[in-house]
């Protein structure tokens, strides 16, 4: 008897589990599942599921998901090392070819300030208000970034909430966009003839951006350094190691551990709160006014410009690369089999990137100057 | 930590508790205040003309550098 006991006493933890543990453990399945079987952001959706199931166990210290959360996401150094091998991805050259496309990433970037607008309607203190509303940066690293700056209550919830959108763009974007267009818009065509850029512009590019951003938002000039110098190691030419080396040994380091580590901002009793489904649904209207505000400026540019634009281009100028490009693409082939808008949405798209780490710093710029 | 954002202030008369096998409900209160409308629309001008400012001079900058260093062409 004794014996049976004391075997029973090795599951007397089970009965430590409350019910909020219970649903963020069938949360981090949920993850795990939309990672697996949907293909929806596996990178980051998998080690964020097992993570939160880890961290949400009874009783479990969780040291070591603590310290790595304590060495790279307190301290926003994981996303600014993650932007190193971004940057090394990313191929400005059809940007450079027509900078135009910038205005389409700028344009996409309202969703961060209507969501700030709504955050702070529902009663979020504004440092909250400000993390949350950069969701609609559809940018993970500066999303942690900013929640993070700010540290905010909510980190687990929007970071959450930011690369789950991410990966619901190609079912987010469509039915806006078809929304906010007429079938003929749709079908405008827009030929592709780039011109050509040098090498030597494609090296001033990223030194120059980052004096630029360091000057005007010094806030952002981190993030847009760490990127523009991921961008340097690639155009270079003479660091293909490295640029291959951040690529993919340090992209796919970095985005395993910081997978895991976020997952420490996921425990119960952080987590399961009233507030964190308004931060999901906020983070909806987020990406849904960024692609509104990318598409009304198109159309915008239209009413001035000789040469017209597709709006759906707007779209793309959101910073989820590339699938937004991709959904642009292949609406556009929908409407006209012969339109292939997918270099001039690559070069929106790419632009997003580099507009929503600029308004990362200027949010935090902004709001930091009210909060005094 | 302030965990009031959402939820309706407890008057400081009332406790108000929990007892066995009872929940304690919060209602979530949304507060159209104009003063935040204000701040926000503010934020949202400032952070837009910003992002605009800043992107301007980064295509002037991509047009001089496009227009100083073409690429050669092949004879």
């Amino acid at each position: 008897m004794e014996i049976l006991q004391e075997f029973l006493g090795l599951f007397s933890n089970v009965a430590n589990f409350s019910w909020q543990q219970g649903v963020m453990i069938l949360i981090g399945c949920v993850l795990i599942y939309l990672a697996i079987k949907k293909e929806m952001e596996p990178t980051l959706l998998l080690p964020m599921g097992f993570g939160a199931i880890l961290v949400n166990l009874p009783f479990v210290s969780a040291h070591a998901v603590e310290t790595l959360y304590n060495a790279g996401i307190a301290n926003e150094l994981f996303p600014l090392l993650l932007f190193i091998g971004i940057g090394a991805m990313i191929d400005f050259g059809p940007l450079l070819s027509n900078p135009k496309l910038f205005l389409f990433g700028g344009a996409a970037q309202l969703g961060i300030f209507i969501t700030l607008l709504l955050a702070r309607l529902l009663g979020f203190a504004l440092e909250d208000a400000a993390a949350i509303s950069i969701i609609g940066a559809a940018d993970g690293p500066t999303s942690i970034f900013v929640a993070e700056y700010f540290k905010s209550n909510y980190t687990g919830a929007i970071i959450v909430a930011a690369y789950s959108y991410m990966a619901l763009v190609p079912i987010i974007q469509p039915p806006v966009i078809r929304m906010m267009t007429t079938k003929k818009e749709r079908r405008i065509r827009m030929p592709y003839k780039p011109a050509a850029v040098s090498k030597l512009t494609r090296i001033l590019f990223p030194i120059i951006v980052t004096v630029l951003a360091g000057a005007v938002a010094p806030k952002s000039a981190e993030l847009v350094g760490f990127l523009m110098f991921g961008n340097l190691l690639r155009e270079c030419g003479v660091l293909k190691s490295l640029s291959d080396t951040a690529q993919n040994v340090l992209a796919n380091l970095i985005t395993l551990v910081l997978g895991i580590a976020v997952a420490f901002s996921m425990r119960a009793e952080g987590f399961v709160r009233l507030e964190t489904l308004v931060i999901i649904g906020l983070g909806f209207f987020a990406f849904v006014f960024d692609t509104i505000g990318g598409v009304l400026f198109a159309k915008l540019l239209n009413l001035f410009s000789r040469s017209k634009i597709n709006p759906m281009i707007g779209a793309a100028g959101i910073s989820a690369f590339p699938m937004s490009s991709r959904v642009v693409h292949k609406m556009g082939l929908k409407e006209d089999p012969n339109n292939f808008l997918l270099m001039h949405a690559a070069g929106a798209n790419v632009s997003g990137q580099i507009a929503s780490v600029i308004a990362g710093g200027l949010v935090i710029s902004i709001v930091e100057g009210l909060l005094g | 930590m302030n965990w009031q954002l959402l939820y309706e202030a407890a008057p400081a008369e009332e406790e108000i508790t929990a007892e066995e096998g009872e929940t304690e409900e919060f209602e979530m209160e949304i507060k159209l205040s104009y003063d935040t409308l204000a701040e926000s629309g503010a934020i949202m001008l400032k952070g837009m003309a910003g992002i605009f400012v800043v992107i301007g001079v980064i295509i002037l900058v991509v047009f001089i550098l496009n227009a100083i260093f073409r690429p050669k062409k092949e004879a």
